[in-house]
Protein backbone atom coordinates (compact mmCIF):
# COMPACT_ATOMS: atom_id res chain seq x y z
CA UNK A 1 0.00 0.00 0.00
CA UNK A 2 2.79 2.41 1.01
CA UNK A 3 4.41 1.79 -2.49
CA UNK A 4 0.93 2.49 -4.25
CA UNK A 5 0.88 5.40 -2.83
CA UNK A 6 4.64 7.03 -3.57
CA UNK A 7 3.51 5.79 -7.01
CA UNK A 8 0.36 7.80 -6.65
CA UNK A 9 2.54 10.76 -5.59
CA UNK A 10 5.16 10.01 -8.71
CA UNK A 11 1.92 9.80 -10.84
CA UNK A 12 0.75 13.86 -9.81
CA UNK A 13 4.49 15.00 -9.57
CA UNK A 14 5.96 14.28 -13.08
CA UNK A 15 3.48 16.14 -14.64
CA UNK A 16 4.24 19.23 -12.86
CA UNK A 17 8.23 18.89 -13.89
CA UNK A 18 7.00 18.66 -17.17
CA UNK A 19 5.39 21.79 -17.05
CA UNK A 20 8.14 23.39 -15.66
CA UNK A 21 10.29 22.35 -18.25
CA UNK A 22 7.80 23.66 -20.88
CA UNK A 23 7.11 26.78 -22.97
CA UNK A 24 5.22 29.28 -21.09
CA UNK A 25 1.96 29.40 -22.93
CA UNK A 26 1.26 31.17 -25.70
CA UNK A 27 -0.41 34.34 -24.27
CA UNK A 28 2.89 36.04 -24.61
CA UNK A 29 0.98 38.49 -27.04
CA UNK A 30 -1.93 38.65 -25.04
CA UNK A 31 -5.26 39.71 -26.51
CA UNK A 32 -7.32 42.53 -24.47
CA UNK A 33 -8.74 41.44 -21.41
CA UNK A 34 -12.20 42.44 -20.49
CA UNK A 35 -11.42 42.84 -16.92
CA UNK A 36 -15.47 42.79 -15.73
CA UNK A 37 -15.74 39.69 -17.73
CA UNK A 38 -12.69 37.80 -16.09
CA UNK A 39 -14.32 39.03 -12.82
CA UNK A 40 -17.69 38.12 -13.42
CA UNK A 41 -15.70 34.48 -14.74
CA UNK A 42 -13.75 34.28 -11.44
CA UNK A 43 -16.38 35.20 -9.07
CA UNK A 44 -18.70 32.22 -10.93
CA UNK A 45 -15.59 29.79 -10.30
CA UNK A 46 -15.68 30.41 -6.58
CA UNK A 47 -19.14 30.32 -6.09
CA UNK A 48 -18.94 27.13 -8.19
CA UNK A 49 -16.20 25.73 -6.53
CA UNK A 50 -18.24 26.37 -3.19
CA UNK A 51 -20.84 23.84 -4.48
CA UNK A 52 -18.18 20.98 -3.47
CA UNK A 53 -18.87 22.06 0.13
CA UNK A 54 -22.75 21.66 -0.46
CA UNK A 55 -22.56 18.08 -2.06
CA UNK A 56 -20.21 17.19 0.75
CA UNK A 57 -23.22 18.50 3.22
CA UNK A 58 -25.89 16.74 1.08
CA UNK A 59 -24.21 13.00 1.17
CA UNK A 60 -22.49 13.49 4.58
CA UNK A 61 -25.94 13.67 5.79
CA UNK A 62 -28.08 11.93 4.28
CA UNK A 63 -26.04 8.44 4.92
CA UNK A 64 -25.09 6.89 8.52
CA UNK A 65 -22.88 8.69 11.06
CA UNK A 66 -20.13 5.71 10.35
CA UNK A 67 -19.85 6.74 7.06
CA UNK A 68 -19.79 10.04 6.89
CA UNK A 69 -15.71 10.69 6.84
CA UNK A 70 -15.58 8.42 4.29
CA UNK A 71 -17.91 10.25 1.99
CA UNK A 72 -16.26 13.96 3.12
CA UNK A 73 -13.40 11.95 1.93
CA UNK A 74 -14.16 11.33 -1.57
CA UNK A 75 -15.61 14.58 -1.56
CA UNK A 76 -11.94 16.20 -1.22
CA UNK A 77 -10.66 13.92 -3.05
CA UNK A 78 -12.55 13.68 -6.03
CA UNK A 79 -12.14 17.44 -6.55
CA UNK A 80 -8.54 17.20 -6.04
CA UNK A 81 -8.77 14.51 -8.60
CA UNK A 82 -10.78 16.71 -11.24
CA UNK A 83 -8.28 19.72 -10.97
CA UNK A 84 -5.49 17.40 -11.66
CA UNK A 85 -6.92 15.30 -14.28
CA UNK A 86 -8.13 18.16 -15.88
CA UNK A 87 -4.53 20.09 -15.83
CA UNK A 88 -3.15 17.16 -17.41
CA UNK A 89 -5.39 16.20 -20.32
CA UNK A 90 -8.49 17.06 -19.63
CA UNK A 91 -8.31 20.57 -21.15
CA UNK A 92 -6.39 19.08 -23.89
CA UNK A 93 -8.86 16.76 -24.70
CA UNK A 94 -11.73 19.48 -24.51
CA UNK A 95 -11.14 22.62 -25.29
CA UNK A 96 -7.36 21.94 -27.39
CA UNK A 97 -8.65 22.10 -31.02
CA UNK A 98 -5.69 22.63 -33.17
CA UNK A 99 -7.27 25.31 -35.40
CA UNK A 100 -10.26 27.48 -33.50
CA UNK A 101 -11.90 28.47 -36.45
CA UNK A 102 -12.40 24.49 -37.68
CA UNK A 103 -13.23 22.59 -34.07
CA UNK A 104 -12.44 18.98 -34.14
CA UNK A 105 -15.42 16.87 -33.65
CA UNK A 106 -14.82 13.78 -31.25
CA UNK A 107 -12.08 15.73 -29.03
CA UNK A 108 -9.54 17.87 -28.74
CA UNK A 109 -5.70 17.52 -28.98
CA UNK A 110 -3.31 19.53 -27.81
CA UNK A 111 -2.86 21.71 -24.77
CA UNK A 112 -1.71 18.90 -22.31
CA UNK A 113 -0.50 20.28 -19.05
CA UNK A 114 -2.30 23.50 -20.33
CA UNK A 115 1.35 23.75 -22.84
CA UNK A 116 0.30 26.19 -25.46
CA UNK A 117 -3.30 26.00 -24.52
CA UNK A 118 -5.86 28.60 -25.76
CA UNK A 119 -8.88 30.10 -23.82
CA UNK A 120 -11.94 29.20 -24.53
CA UNK A 121 -13.54 32.75 -24.47
CA UNK A 122 -12.84 35.99 -26.15
CA UNK A 123 -11.74 38.52 -23.44
CA UNK A 124 -11.08 36.08 -20.32
CA UNK A 125 -7.79 34.54 -19.89
CA UNK A 126 -7.26 30.85 -20.36
CA UNK A 127 -6.17 30.52 -16.24
CA UNK A 128 -9.52 31.94 -15.74
CA UNK A 129 -11.58 30.14 -18.02
CA UNK A 130 -9.57 26.86 -17.09
CA UNK A 131 -10.56 27.29 -13.17
CA UNK A 132 -14.34 27.91 -14.74
CA UNK A 133 -14.48 24.80 -16.48
CA UNK A 134 -12.53 22.47 -14.17
CA UNK A 135 -14.90 23.76 -10.65
CA UNK A 136 -17.69 22.18 -12.93
CA UNK A 137 -15.63 18.50 -13.49
CA UNK A 138 -15.35 18.68 -9.96
CA UNK A 139 -19.29 18.82 -9.82
CA UNK A 140 -19.61 16.34 -12.28
CA UNK A 141 -17.59 13.57 -10.35
CA UNK A 142 -19.07 14.14 -7.23
CA UNK A 143 -22.50 13.61 -7.85
CA UNK A 144 -21.34 9.75 -8.30
CA UNK A 145 -20.25 9.60 -4.64
CA UNK A 146 -23.80 9.59 -3.00
CA UNK A 147 -24.97 7.32 -5.54
CA UNK A 148 -21.85 4.71 -4.19
CA UNK A 149 -21.99 5.86 -0.67
CA UNK A 150 -21.41 3.90 1.88
CA UNK A 151 -20.04 0.63 0.18
CA UNK A 152 -17.58 2.03 -2.07
CA UNK A 153 -14.19 1.40 -1.44
CA UNK A 154 -11.91 4.22 -0.96
CA UNK A 155 -8.85 2.94 -3.63
CA UNK A 156 -11.90 2.02 -5.87
CA UNK A 157 -13.58 5.59 -5.99
CA UNK A 158 -10.48 7.79 -6.78
CA UNK A 159 -9.64 5.77 -9.69
CA UNK A 160 -12.51 6.19 -10.81
CA UNK A 161 -12.51 10.27 -9.94
CA UNK A 162 -9.44 10.79 -12.14
CA UNK A 163 -10.81 9.01 -15.29
CA UNK A 164 -14.17 10.39 -15.04
CA UNK A 165 -12.52 13.76 -14.85
CA UNK A 166 -9.51 13.35 -17.26
CA UNK A 167 -11.23 11.58 -20.09
CA UNK A 168 -14.95 10.61 -19.95
CA UNK A 169 -15.91 14.44 -18.72
CA UNK A 170 -13.76 16.43 -21.12
CA UNK A 171 -14.79 14.34 -24.35
CA UNK A 172 -18.63 14.63 -23.81
CA UNK A 173 -17.83 18.23 -22.93
CA UNK A 174 -16.11 18.77 -25.94
CA UNK A 175 -18.78 17.67 -28.07
CA UNK A 176 -21.35 20.10 -26.37
CA UNK A 177 -19.20 23.22 -25.47
CA UNK A 178 -15.85 23.40 -27.47
CA UNK A 179 -17.58 23.25 -31.25
CA UNK A 180 -18.07 18.87 -30.95
CA UNK A 181 -20.18 16.99 -33.56
CA UNK A 182 -23.43 18.11 -31.12
CA UNK A 183 -22.70 21.51 -31.07
CA UNK A 184 -22.89 21.17 -35.04
CA UNK A 185 -25.51 19.11 -34.53
CA UNK A 186 -27.60 22.32 -32.25
CA UNK A 187 -27.73 20.89 -29.42
CA UNK A 188 -28.36 22.94 -27.02
CA UNK A 189 -26.96 22.06 -22.83
CA UNK A 190 -26.50 25.64 -21.72
CA UNK A 191 -24.82 25.25 -18.21
CA UNK A 192 -24.67 21.39 -18.09
CA UNK A 193 -28.12 19.59 -17.44
CA UNK A 194 -26.53 16.72 -19.93
CA UNK A 195 -22.57 17.55 -19.66
CA UNK A 196 -22.55 17.72 -15.88
CA UNK A 197 -25.58 16.24 -14.67
CA UNK A 198 -27.26 13.46 -16.15
CA UNK A 199 -23.33 12.39 -16.73
CA UNK A 200 -22.94 12.37 -12.86
CA UNK A 201 -26.41 11.21 -12.42
CA UNK A 202 -26.11 8.35 -15.10
CA UNK A 203 -23.08 7.08 -13.84
CA UNK A 204 -24.13 7.03 -10.10
CA UNK A 205 -26.70 4.64 -10.95
CA UNK A 206 -24.42 2.58 -12.99
CA UNK A 207 -22.40 2.13 -10.05
CA UNK A 208 -25.43 1.81 -7.63
CA UNK A 209 -26.25 -0.79 -9.98
CA UNK A 210 -23.13 -2.64 -10.04
CA UNK A 211 -22.16 -2.44 -6.54
CA UNK A 212 -25.64 -4.13 -5.68
CA UNK A 213 -27.61 -2.48 -2.78
CA UNK A 214 -26.20 -1.76 0.98
CA UNK A 215 -26.39 -4.50 3.43
CA UNK A 216 -30.02 -3.83 5.31
CA UNK A 217 -31.46 -1.94 2.04
CA UNK A 218 -34.01 -4.85 1.16
CA UNK A 219 -36.49 -7.10 3.06
CA UNK A 220 -35.89 -11.07 1.84
CA UNK A 221 -39.04 -10.44 0.36
CA UNK A 222 -37.66 -7.84 -1.49
CA UNK A 223 -38.98 -4.93 0.05
CA UNK A 224 -37.12 -1.52 0.42
CA UNK A 225 -35.92 -0.43 4.08
CA UNK A 226 -35.53 2.90 4.96
CA UNK A 227 -32.10 3.53 6.15
CA UNK A 228 -32.62 7.15 7.50
CA UNK A 229 -29.71 9.86 6.85
CA UNK A 230 -28.38 10.83 10.23
CA UNK A 231 -27.69 15.01 10.47
CA UNK A 232 -31.08 16.17 8.17
CA UNK A 233 -29.74 20.02 9.44
CA UNK A 234 -26.43 19.29 7.35
CA UNK A 235 -28.34 18.42 4.30
CA UNK A 236 -30.13 21.57 4.44
CA UNK A 237 -27.19 23.48 4.97
CA UNK A 238 -25.68 22.23 2.13
CA UNK A 239 -28.62 22.63 -0.33
CA UNK A 240 -28.53 26.12 0.36
CA UNK A 241 -24.93 25.91 -0.50
CA UNK A 242 -25.77 24.31 -3.59
CA UNK A 243 -28.38 26.36 -4.31
CA UNK A 244 -25.84 29.53 -4.07
CA UNK A 245 -23.14 27.80 -5.96
CA UNK A 246 -25.84 27.57 -8.89
CA UNK A 247 -25.70 31.69 -9.18
CA UNK A 248 -22.32 31.19 -10.45
CA UNK A 249 -22.68 27.94 -12.48
CA UNK A 250 -25.83 29.26 -14.54
CA UNK A 251 -24.98 32.68 -14.61
CA UNK A 252 -21.66 32.33 -15.01
CA UNK A 253 -21.78 29.94 -17.87
CA UNK A 254 -22.60 33.03 -19.92
CA UNK A 255 -18.58 33.51 -19.41
CA UNK A 256 -19.40 37.35 -19.93
CA UNK A 257 -21.24 40.10 -18.25
CA UNK A 258 -21.48 42.05 -21.96
CA UNK A 259 -25.46 41.15 -21.79
CA UNK A 260 -26.16 41.90 -18.26
CA UNK A 261 -29.91 41.74 -18.77
CA UNK A 262 -29.28 37.99 -19.85
CA UNK A 263 -27.13 37.28 -17.13
CA UNK A 264 -30.05 38.25 -14.62
CA UNK A 265 -32.78 36.35 -16.50
CA UNK A 266 -30.58 33.34 -15.84
CA UNK A 267 -30.23 33.92 -12.49
CA UNK A 268 -34.13 34.46 -12.26
CA UNK A 269 -34.41 31.40 -14.01
CA UNK A 270 -32.71 29.13 -11.77
CA UNK A 271 -34.58 30.51 -8.65
CA UNK A 272 -37.55 30.39 -9.79
CA UNK A 273 -37.17 26.94 -10.55
CA UNK A 274 -35.62 26.06 -7.91
CA UNK A 275 -38.31 27.11 -5.73
CA UNK A 276 -41.08 25.74 -7.74
CA UNK A 277 -39.50 22.00 -7.51
CA UNK A 278 -39.47 22.48 -3.98
CA UNK A 279 -43.26 23.29 -3.50
CA UNK A 280 -43.49 20.38 -6.18
CA UNK A 281 -41.77 17.85 -4.33
CA UNK A 282 -42.76 18.92 -1.02
CA UNK A 283 -46.82 18.48 -2.58
CA UNK A 284 -46.15 15.56 -4.53
CA UNK A 285 -44.79 13.65 -0.87
CA UNK A 286 -47.47 14.83 0.99
CA UNK A 287 -49.95 13.30 -1.16
CA UNK A 288 -47.95 10.51 -1.80
CA UNK A 289 -46.62 9.61 2.21
CA UNK A 290 -48.77 12.25 4.02
CA UNK A 291 -46.71 14.45 5.64
CA UNK A 292 -44.22 16.25 4.30
CA UNK A 293 -40.55 14.96 4.11
CA UNK A 294 -37.67 17.75 4.70
CA UNK A 295 -35.60 15.02 2.57
CA UNK A 296 -37.44 15.11 -0.51
CA UNK A 297 -38.66 18.89 -0.40
CA UNK A 298 -34.31 19.33 -0.06
CA UNK A 299 -33.97 16.63 -2.87
CA UNK A 300 -36.68 18.95 -4.88
CA UNK A 301 -34.86 21.89 -4.87
CA UNK A 302 -31.33 20.65 -6.39
CA UNK A 303 -33.76 18.63 -8.95
CA UNK A 304 -35.42 21.83 -10.28
CA UNK A 305 -31.80 23.55 -10.39
CA UNK A 306 -30.67 20.59 -12.62
CA UNK A 307 -33.45 20.89 -14.50
CA UNK A 308 -33.44 24.18 -15.80
CA UNK A 309 -29.70 24.04 -15.84
CA UNK A 310 -29.61 23.47 -19.46
CA UNK A 311 -32.57 25.99 -21.05
CA UNK A 312 -32.14 28.71 -18.32
CA UNK A 313 -30.88 30.96 -20.98
CA UNK A 314 -33.55 30.62 -23.42
CA UNK A 315 -36.65 30.22 -21.67
CA UNK A 316 -39.07 32.66 -19.87
CA UNK A 317 -38.99 32.85 -16.05
CA UNK A 318 -42.94 31.03 -16.26
CA UNK A 319 -41.15 28.51 -17.87
CA UNK A 320 -38.68 27.73 -15.88
CA UNK A 321 -41.62 27.59 -12.91
CA UNK A 322 -43.21 24.79 -15.03
CA UNK A 323 -39.80 23.20 -15.29
CA UNK A 324 -39.32 23.18 -12.21
CA UNK A 325 -42.36 21.74 -11.29
CA UNK A 326 -41.82 18.57 -13.54
CA UNK A 327 -38.49 18.18 -11.93
CA UNK A 328 -39.90 18.39 -8.41
CA UNK A 329 -42.29 15.40 -9.22
CA UNK A 330 -40.21 13.77 -11.16
CA UNK A 331 -37.60 13.69 -8.26
CA UNK A 332 -40.30 12.08 -5.92
CA UNK A 333 -41.50 9.48 -8.34
CA UNK A 334 -37.51 8.67 -9.45
CA UNK A 335 -36.76 7.63 -5.18
CA UNK A 336 -39.33 5.54 -5.42
CA UNK A 337 -38.89 4.01 -8.85
CA UNK A 338 -35.38 3.37 -8.07
CA UNK A 339 -36.54 1.40 -4.59
CA UNK A 340 -38.51 -0.66 -6.54
CA UNK A 341 -36.16 -1.62 -9.30
CA UNK A 342 -33.71 -2.45 -7.01
CA UNK A 343 -31.43 -0.35 -7.35
CA UNK A 344 -29.74 1.44 -3.89
CA UNK A 345 -28.79 5.39 -4.24
CA UNK A 346 -28.66 6.26 -0.90
CA UNK A 347 -28.90 10.09 -1.47
CA UNK A 348 -31.43 10.17 -4.95
CA UNK A 349 -28.31 10.94 -7.26
CA UNK A 350 -29.76 9.57 -10.09
CA UNK A 351 -33.10 10.59 -9.82
CA UNK A 352 -31.50 14.36 -8.89
CA UNK A 353 -29.24 14.72 -11.41
CA UNK A 354 -29.40 12.14 -14.22
CA UNK A 355 -33.51 11.75 -14.19
CA UNK A 356 -33.79 15.96 -14.17
CA UNK A 357 -30.40 16.64 -16.18
CA UNK A 358 -31.99 14.49 -19.04
CA UNK A 359 -35.61 16.32 -18.03
CA UNK A 360 -33.84 19.92 -18.85
CA UNK A 361 -32.26 18.72 -21.60
CA UNK A 362 -35.47 17.98 -22.69
CA UNK A 363 -37.63 21.09 -21.85
CA UNK A 364 -35.25 23.34 -23.96
CA UNK A 365 -36.86 21.70 -26.93
CA UNK A 366 -40.26 22.48 -25.84
CA UNK A 367 -39.42 25.86 -23.81
CA UNK A 368 -36.85 27.55 -26.09
CA UNK A 369 -37.61 30.66 -27.61
CA UNK A 370 -35.77 32.65 -29.95
CA UNK A 371 -36.95 35.75 -28.42
CA UNK A 372 -34.35 34.99 -25.32
CA UNK A 373 -31.46 34.20 -28.12
CA UNK A 374 -32.07 30.42 -28.99
CA UNK A 375 -31.58 30.20 -32.25
CA UNK A 376 -34.98 27.59 -32.69
CA UNK A 377 -37.94 27.66 -31.37
CA UNK A 378 -39.24 24.94 -28.83
CA UNK A 379 -41.78 22.87 -29.56
CA UNK A 380 -44.81 24.88 -27.28
CA UNK A 381 -43.74 27.91 -28.83
CA UNK A 382 -44.96 27.43 -32.26
CA UNK A 383 -41.21 25.63 -33.67
CA UNK A 384 -42.36 21.87 -34.40
CA UNK A 385 -41.07 18.92 -32.63
CA UNK A 386 -37.05 18.99 -34.36
CA UNK A 387 -35.47 20.87 -31.50
CA UNK A 388 -37.29 18.67 -29.38
CA UNK A 389 -36.09 15.46 -31.58
CA UNK A 390 -32.34 17.41 -31.74
CA UNK A 391 -32.21 17.43 -28.09
CA UNK A 392 -33.39 13.70 -27.50
CA UNK A 393 -30.60 12.72 -29.74
CA UNK A 394 -27.59 14.73 -28.08
CA UNK A 395 -28.82 13.48 -24.80
CA UNK A 396 -29.27 9.90 -25.70
CA UNK A 397 -25.66 10.06 -27.73
CA UNK A 398 -23.91 11.66 -24.60
CA UNK A 399 -25.50 9.07 -21.82
CA UNK A 400 -24.67 6.37 -24.15
CA UNK A 401 -21.03 7.18 -24.47
CA UNK A 402 -20.96 7.89 -20.88
CA UNK A 403 -22.39 4.05 -19.93
CA UNK A 404 -20.23 2.43 -21.77
CA UNK A 405 -17.25 4.39 -20.97
CA UNK A 406 -17.88 4.30 -17.29
CA UNK A 407 -19.23 0.35 -17.64
CA UNK A 408 -16.00 -0.56 -18.89
CA UNK A 409 -13.89 2.00 -16.98
CA UNK A 410 -15.78 0.34 -13.57
CA UNK A 411 -15.56 -3.30 -14.54
CA UNK A 412 -11.50 -2.59 -14.98
CA UNK A 413 -11.46 -1.37 -11.35
CA UNK A 414 -13.44 -4.24 -10.12
CA UNK A 415 -11.47 -6.55 -11.43
CA UNK A 416 -7.95 -4.79 -10.24
CA UNK A 417 -8.69 -3.62 -6.81
CA UNK A 418 -12.53 -4.35 -6.35
CA UNK A 419 -15.49 -1.91 -5.75
CA UNK A 420 -16.84 -2.47 -2.71
CA UNK A 421 -15.57 -3.19 0.64
CA UNK A 422 -15.79 -6.29 2.82
CA UNK A 423 -19.36 -7.38 4.92
CA UNK A 424 -17.49 -6.46 7.73
CA UNK A 425 -15.96 -3.11 6.65
CA UNK A 426 -19.07 -2.13 5.47
CA UNK A 427 -21.49 -3.42 9.26
CA UNK A 428 -18.60 -1.47 10.66
CA UNK A 429 -18.88 1.44 8.52
CA UNK A 430 -16.25 3.02 6.19
CA UNK A 431 -14.74 5.30 8.70
CA UNK A 432 -13.27 2.84 10.85
CA UNK A 433 -12.79 0.29 8.42
CA UNK A 434 -11.64 2.45 5.25
CA UNK A 435 -9.80 5.46 7.72
CA UNK A 436 -9.12 3.88 11.01
CA UNK A 437 -11.22 7.22 12.09
CA UNK A 438 -14.64 8.26 13.42
CA UNK A 439 -16.69 11.14 12.22
CA UNK A 440 -18.25 11.96 15.65
CA UNK A 441 -15.57 10.44 18.34
CA UNK A 442 -17.13 11.05 21.49
CA UNK A 443 -20.73 10.57 20.84
CA UNK A 444 -22.91 8.04 21.25
CA UNK A 445 -24.68 6.79 17.72
CA UNK A 446 -26.11 3.51 17.02
CA UNK A 447 -23.90 1.34 14.88
CA UNK A 448 -26.42 -0.58 12.87
CA UNK A 449 -27.81 -1.29 9.77
CA UNK B 1 -39.08 -14.83 35.80
CA UNK B 2 -35.13 -14.26 34.76
CA UNK B 3 -33.76 -11.31 33.20
CA UNK B 4 -31.39 -12.11 30.52
CA UNK B 5 -28.79 -9.17 29.64
CA UNK B 6 -26.58 -9.73 26.64
CA UNK B 7 -23.50 -7.38 25.30
CA UNK B 8 -23.32 -8.03 21.32
CA UNK B 9 -21.69 -6.12 18.42
CA UNK B 10 -23.43 -3.07 17.47
CA UNK B 11 -23.74 -5.07 13.90
CA UNK B 12 -24.77 -8.12 15.49
CA UNK B 13 -28.15 -6.14 16.37
CA UNK B 14 -30.26 -6.10 13.21
CA UNK B 15 -30.06 -9.81 12.98
CA UNK B 16 -30.49 -10.42 16.74
CA UNK B 17 -33.81 -8.82 16.39
CA UNK B 18 -35.18 -10.56 13.66
CA UNK B 19 -34.03 -14.25 15.48
CA UNK B 20 -36.08 -12.70 18.61
CA UNK B 21 -38.91 -11.96 17.20
CA UNK B 22 -39.14 -15.03 15.22
CA UNK B 23 -39.33 -16.95 18.54
CA UNK B 24 -41.94 -14.93 19.49
CA UNK B 25 -39.74 -12.46 21.89
CA UNK B 26 -41.05 -8.91 21.40
CA UNK B 27 -39.77 -6.94 24.04
CA UNK B 28 -36.03 -5.88 24.70
CA UNK B 29 -34.06 -2.87 25.52
CA UNK B 30 -30.90 -1.54 24.00
CA UNK B 31 -28.43 0.60 24.94
CA UNK B 32 -25.37 1.79 23.55
CA UNK B 33 -22.38 1.07 25.78
CA UNK B 34 -18.41 0.67 26.10
CA UNK B 35 -16.73 -2.15 27.01
CA UNK B 36 -13.17 -3.52 26.79
CA UNK B 37 -12.20 -6.51 24.39
CA UNK B 38 -8.44 -7.46 25.86
CA UNK B 39 -8.15 -9.58 22.46
CA UNK B 40 -8.91 -6.91 19.80
CA UNK B 41 -5.72 -4.81 18.93
CA UNK B 42 -7.09 -1.26 17.32
CA UNK B 43 -5.72 1.88 16.62
CA UNK B 44 -7.35 4.69 14.91
CA UNK B 45 -5.24 7.83 13.73
CA UNK B 46 -6.34 11.47 14.35
CA UNK B 47 -4.16 14.13 12.25
CA UNK B 48 -1.28 11.50 12.64
CA UNK B 49 -1.11 10.30 15.85
CA UNK B 50 -2.20 6.72 17.25
CA UNK B 51 -5.14 6.22 19.38
CA UNK B 52 -5.02 3.10 20.51
CA UNK B 53 -8.69 1.51 21.03
CA UNK B 54 -9.76 0.06 24.43
CA UNK B 55 -13.11 0.76 24.90
CA UNK B 56 -15.42 -0.57 22.33
CA UNK B 57 -18.64 0.22 21.21
CA UNK B 58 -21.46 -2.67 22.20
CA UNK B 59 -24.66 -2.62 22.37
CA UNK B 60 -26.50 -3.91 25.93
CA UNK B 61 -29.96 -5.54 25.64
CA UNK B 62 -32.48 -6.50 28.21
CA UNK B 63 -34.86 -8.81 28.13
CA UNK B 64 -37.28 -9.75 31.23
CA UNK B 65 -38.53 -13.26 30.03
CA UNK B 66 -40.70 -15.91 32.47
CA UNK B 67 -38.84 -19.21 32.77
CA UNK B 68 -40.42 -20.89 29.15
CA UNK B 69 -38.59 -18.48 27.14
CA UNK B 70 -35.34 -18.28 28.44
CA UNK B 71 -33.55 -20.91 26.94
CA UNK B 72 -35.43 -19.69 23.03
CA UNK B 73 -34.35 -16.20 24.38
CA UNK B 74 -30.77 -17.18 24.49
CA UNK B 75 -31.09 -19.54 21.79
CA UNK B 76 -32.20 -16.66 19.28
CA UNK B 77 -29.27 -14.11 20.60
CA UNK B 78 -26.74 -16.71 19.05
CA UNK B 79 -27.90 -17.57 16.30
CA UNK B 80 -28.57 -13.71 15.31
CA UNK B 81 -24.85 -13.65 16.84
CA UNK B 82 -23.52 -15.97 14.22
CA UNK B 83 -25.14 -13.92 11.16
CA UNK B 84 -21.74 -11.76 11.33
CA UNK B 85 -18.36 -12.11 12.84
CA UNK B 86 -17.89 -10.52 16.29
CA UNK B 87 -17.78 -11.83 20.44
CA UNK B 88 -20.46 -11.37 23.02
CA UNK B 89 -21.83 -12.31 26.20
CA UNK B 90 -25.36 -13.43 27.76
CA UNK B 91 -25.81 -12.97 31.14
CA UNK B 92 -28.27 -14.82 33.01
CA UNK B 93 -30.00 -13.23 36.29
CA UNK B 94 -32.94 -13.81 38.69
CA UNK B 95 -35.99 -11.40 38.48
CA UNK B 96 -37.59 -10.52 41.51
CA UNK B 97 -40.49 -9.02 39.90
CA UNK B 98 -42.38 -7.31 37.41
CA UNK B 99 -44.87 -4.33 37.85
CA UNK B 100 -46.51 -2.49 34.48
CA UNK B 101 -46.77 0.84 34.94
CA UNK B 102 -50.27 1.77 33.35
CA UNK B 103 -52.32 -0.91 34.99
CA UNK B 104 -50.41 -1.92 38.24
CA UNK B 105 -50.34 -5.48 37.50
CA UNK B 106 -47.19 -7.72 38.41
CA UNK B 107 -45.33 -10.77 37.87
CA UNK B 108 -45.20 -12.75 34.77
CA UNK B 109 -48.67 -11.80 33.53
CA UNK B 110 -47.03 -7.97 33.34
CA UNK B 111 -43.61 -9.00 31.18
CA UNK B 112 -45.83 -8.98 28.57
Amino acid sequence: MTRACLALLLLIALPLAAYAQGEPSAEAAAPAFSPLNTLWVLLAAFLVFFMQAGFGMVEAGLIRAKNASNILMKNLLDFCFASLGFFVCGYALMFGNPDPAAPAAVMGTEGFFLSGARSGAEGIPLHAFWLFHAVFVGAAATIVAGGVAERMKFSAYLAYSFVISAFVYPIVGHWVWAGGWLADFKFYDFAGSTVVHALGGFTALLGAWMLGPRIGKYNPDGTPRAIAGHNMPLVALGVFILWLGWFGFNPGSTVSMDDPELVARIAINTNLAAAAAAVAAMLTAWARFGKPGLDLALNGALAGLVGITAGCSVVSPGASIFIGVAAGVLSVFGVVWLDKARIDDPVGAFPVHGLCGVWGTLAVGLFGQQAFGANFDGLFYGGGPEALGRQFLGVLACLTFVVVSMGIVFKAIDSIIGLRVSTETELRGLDVGEHGMESYAGFQIFVTE
Amino acid sequence: MKMVIAIVQPQQLPAIKRSLTAAQVYHLTATNVLGTAPERDEHHFFRGVDQEVDLFQKVRLEIAVNEAFVEPTIDAIIEGCRETSGAGKIFLTELHDVITVKTGERGPRAIG
